[in-house]
């Protein structure tokens, strides 16, 4: 297993996967990106990842929607409970999505010894991410939600709302 | 009760004062800036968001829930408690 990551993520040239996700998936996926090259990562026909960003997808799976765009710079981490991001979703530039805590219920051990839980983070449809949002592990963004540009989201977006802040709070219902 | 409410604010002039505490909170301003010529341009600290969030609150507050063309065509103060004097009397 370890020996199959290391050929996935180091050995498989950027222009390879991207050749590999436009053929598999009709998605266009920036040489410049680092996306695992995982059967975990299912992506819909359409889908934009910009330049530098990052999607490790190798402990769960990661799926992004049809016409979904990931901007330039995003970090997305499956953790072992995995990402669902819907159709139309928009994340902007600089965002991070990361599917995983560290254990950290003891004092005895080092927390970087006690493993990671990971629940998993859903982002429906047509959802709009700002630039540099941070979504925590457990995090749940309803379908046609906004959430403003450096926005940290722990717990649950309504649909159709406009969220801002850290943590995320619903400030607007549209309509 | 709720007819009483209904009176006391159909007109811009009794809307006015409760509006201009509202905008004072939200926007974190003096109730002496708060004049119904008071607008984005004019005030710093008046943002999209802010927008939304005097948006959110006047809803609450008065009871009632502005449009989508309405919430966007708002350019003043004097535009907002008149909005909200219409709603109160359409009830």
């Amino acid at each position: 297993m370890r020996l199959g990551k290391l050929v996935r993520r180091f050995l498989a040239p950027a222009f390879l996967r991207t050749v590999i996700y436009a053929v598999r998936y009709h998605a266009y996926v920036s040489p410049k990106a680092e996306v695992d090259l995982s059967p975990n990562l299912h992506l819909g026909r359409g889908v934009s990842i910009s330049s530098f960003a990052k999607i490790k997808a190798l402990d769960g799976p990661v799926t992004i929607g049809a016409n979904s765009a990931i901007g330039p710079g995003c970090f997305l981490s499956s953790g072992t409970a995995g990402i669902k991001i819907g159709e139309d979703a928009m994340i902007a530039a600089s965002v991070v999505i990361v599917a995983n805590n560290h254990v950290y219920d003891r004092i005895d051990l080092p927390i970087r010894l006690q493993g990671h839980r990971s629940i998993g983070i859903v982002i429906e449809d047509d959802v709009w991410i700002g630039a540099n949002c941070t979504v925590l592990d457990g995090a749940w963004v309803g379908s046609g939600a906004i959430v403003t540009a450096g926005s940290v989201v722990s717990k649950k977006i309504p649909p159709r709302t406009i969220a801002t802040g850290n943590p995320a709070k619903v400030i607007f219902r549209r309509r | 009760m709720e007819r009483s409410q209904k009176d006391s604010f159909s007109t811009v002039e009794s809307v006015f004062p409760v509006l201009t505490s509202l905008v004072s909170e939200t926007l974190g301003i003096d109730e002496e800036r708060v004049v119904p010529e008071l607008s984005a341009e004019t005030v710093d600290e008046w943002d999209s968001l802010n927008h939304l969030r005097l948006i959110t609150a006047v809803e609450k507050r008065f009871d009632i829930r502005l449009s989508m063309e309405e919430v966007m065509s708002l350019a003043s103060i004097g535009d907002l408690a008149q909005a909200v004097a219409n709603h109160q009397s359409a009830k």
